[in-house]
C-alpha cells in the first residue's frame, strides 16, 4: 500500500466546508423534491481512509445500500476522480416511497428515482469541489447498484483501475420531517490526485 | 467459532478449524483453497487480475494481495508454512460479477480476475472443485477450516453451499 497522505487539521477543515457546501445544495435540491418545508442537516464528518476499511463504515458491510456514482475528470490538471453516493436502505425505501405513486410502479421506476437522486446528491458534491478548486470538472453519467456496500466499493474501485489506496469520506445526514435520510458520499481520486486536490484548495 | 475477516485486497490462511469469511465481493474474486489432510485453509479477496498490468515501475511497492497473479502463490506459501502440500490443495472461487450493469467494456474487470485466477491456479496446479461466478450480484464467501465447507450468501437469496 502506498504512504498514508497526510491528513492535517487545515485539511480536514478544507474538506468539512467543502462537505457543508454540497450537502448544502443537495438537502435544498431533495427539499424541493420532497416539498418538504423544513430539512435540517448535521455537521458533515469527514475523513481520509484506506479503502480496506470503507465498507465497515457504511455500515454492516453485508447489508444492501442504493450506491449511484459519477466518474469525474478535469483535463487541465490530470485530475480523474470517482464520486459515489451510499444510501442506505431504509433511506432507498423512504424516497421510493415519497417520490413514486402508491400504484404501478415498476422496478426500472424506482431504479430510475435512485439514479437521479444519487445524481442529483452526487453532482451537488461535484460542484461544491469545483467551488473549492476554482476548477470545472466533466462528469460522466451516473450508474446505480443495489447490493452489498462492500461488493459496491470494491466494483468501483476495481473499474477504475487508477484509484489511490486512500479515499475521502463524507458522512452526512439529512433530516427531513418525517425521516432520516442517511448518506456517505465517496470521493475515490486517481493516485496521487489527494495531493494536487488539496493543493489546489490551498492547503498544504 | 474463531473468525478471520479477510477485507478487499487482502488474504488470511488457518488452521484446525475456525471460519475465514469475507464480505462483499462484487467484480472482486474470493479464491478458497483447502488441504483436507493438514486441516490448513486459506481465502484471498482479489480486487485486480495482472500485477503486471497496474505498476508502472516494477520496483513500486505494492500489496501483492491486491492482483490475482501476485495473491495466490503467496497464499499457497503461508498455507504450506502452516503444514500444507501444494499437491494436495483445492480451490473454490466466487465473484467476478457485473454490478454496474453492461458497459462498454468488451471484457469486463470480472471476468478478466476470473480468467486470471483460473490461470495462475492452473500454473499452480491446484484443481478448481466449484465455481458460483458472474451475474450482477454481490456475494459473500465463507470457508469453514475444520470441513473446508464453503458457503456463498447473497443479498436477498440467502446462503447455499459451494
Amino acid at each position: 500500500m502506498d504512504e498514508m497522505p497526510k491528513v492535517t487539521e487545515d485539511r480536514l477543515d478544507m474538506l468539512r466546508e467543502m462537505a457543508n457546501i454540497g450537502v448544502g445544495s443537495a438537502a435544498t435540491s431533495l427539499s424541493a423534491m420532497l416539498n418538504e418545508e423544513k430539512i435540517t442537516m448535521d455537521v458533515p464528518q469527514v475523513a481520509v481512509e484506506p479503502i480496506q476499511e470503507i465498507p465497515e463504515h457504511l455500515g454492516a458491510p453485508e447489508d444492501a445500500v442504493g450506491g449511484v456514482y459519477i466518474e469525474s475528470i478535469n483535463e487541465d490538471t490530470d485530475i480523474d476522480l470517482i464520486l459515489l453516493f451510499v444510501l442506505s436502505l431504509s433511506s432507498v425505501r423512504y424516497l421510493i416511497k415519497r417520490l413514486l405513486p402508491p400504484e404501478n410502479t415498476t422496478e426500472e421506476m424506482e431504479l430510475s428515482l435512485l439514479t437521479e437522486v444519487g445524481n442529483i446528491v452526487a453532482g451537488s458534491y461535484l460542484s461544491a469541489l469545483s467551488f473549492m478548486t476554482d476548477r470545472s470538472f466533466q462528469s460522466s453519467p451516473p450508474k446505480l447498484a443495489v447490493d452489498m456496500a462492500g461488493a459496491i466499493v470494491g466494483t468501483i474501485i476495481a473499474e477504475t483501475v487508477t484509484t489511490d489506496d486512500y479515499l475521502i469520506l463524507l458522512k452526512t445526514t439529512i433530516q427531513t420531517e418525517q425521516e432520516d435520510i442517511e448518506g456517505t458520499v465517496l470521493i475515490l481520486p486517481n493516485q496521487g490526485a489527494l495531493d494536487s486536490l488539496f493543493n489546489l484548495m490551498g492547503v498544504e | 467459532m474463531e473468525t478471520i475477516k479477510v477485507k478487499i485486497a487482502d488474504l488470511a490462511v488457518k488452521k484446525e478449524g475456525g471460519l475465514l469469511v469475507t464480505i462483499g465481493l462484487g467484480s472482486c474474486v474470493g479464491i478458497a483453497l483447502y488441504d483436507e489432510q493438514a486441516e490448513v485453509g486459506g481465502l484471498a479477496h482479489v480486487l485486480l487480475s495482472d500485477s503486471k498490468q497496474f505498476m508502472k515501475k516494477p520496483s513500486e511497492k505494492y500489496n501483492p494481495a491486491k492482483f490475482a497473479d501476485t495473491a495466490l502463490p503467496l497464499l499457497v506459501e503461508n498455507m504450506e508454512k502452516l503444514g500444507a502440500k501444494r499437491s494436495r490443495v483445492v480451490a473454490k472461487i466466487a465473484g467476478g460479477s457485473k454490478l454496474f450493469g453492461d458497459n462498454s467494456n468488451v471484457m469486463g474487470i470480472g471476468e478478466r480476475n476470473l480468467e486470471m485466477v483460473r490461470k495462475t491456479l492452473k500454473e499452480l496446479n491446484i484443481p478448481v472443485l466449484a465455481e458460483d461466478v458472474g451475474g450482477s450480484h454481490g456475494r459473500t464467501m465463507k470457508l469453514y477450516v475444520d470441513t473446508g465447507k464453503v458457503t456463498i450468501s447473497t443479498v436477498g437469496r440467502g446462503e447455499k453451499r459451494l
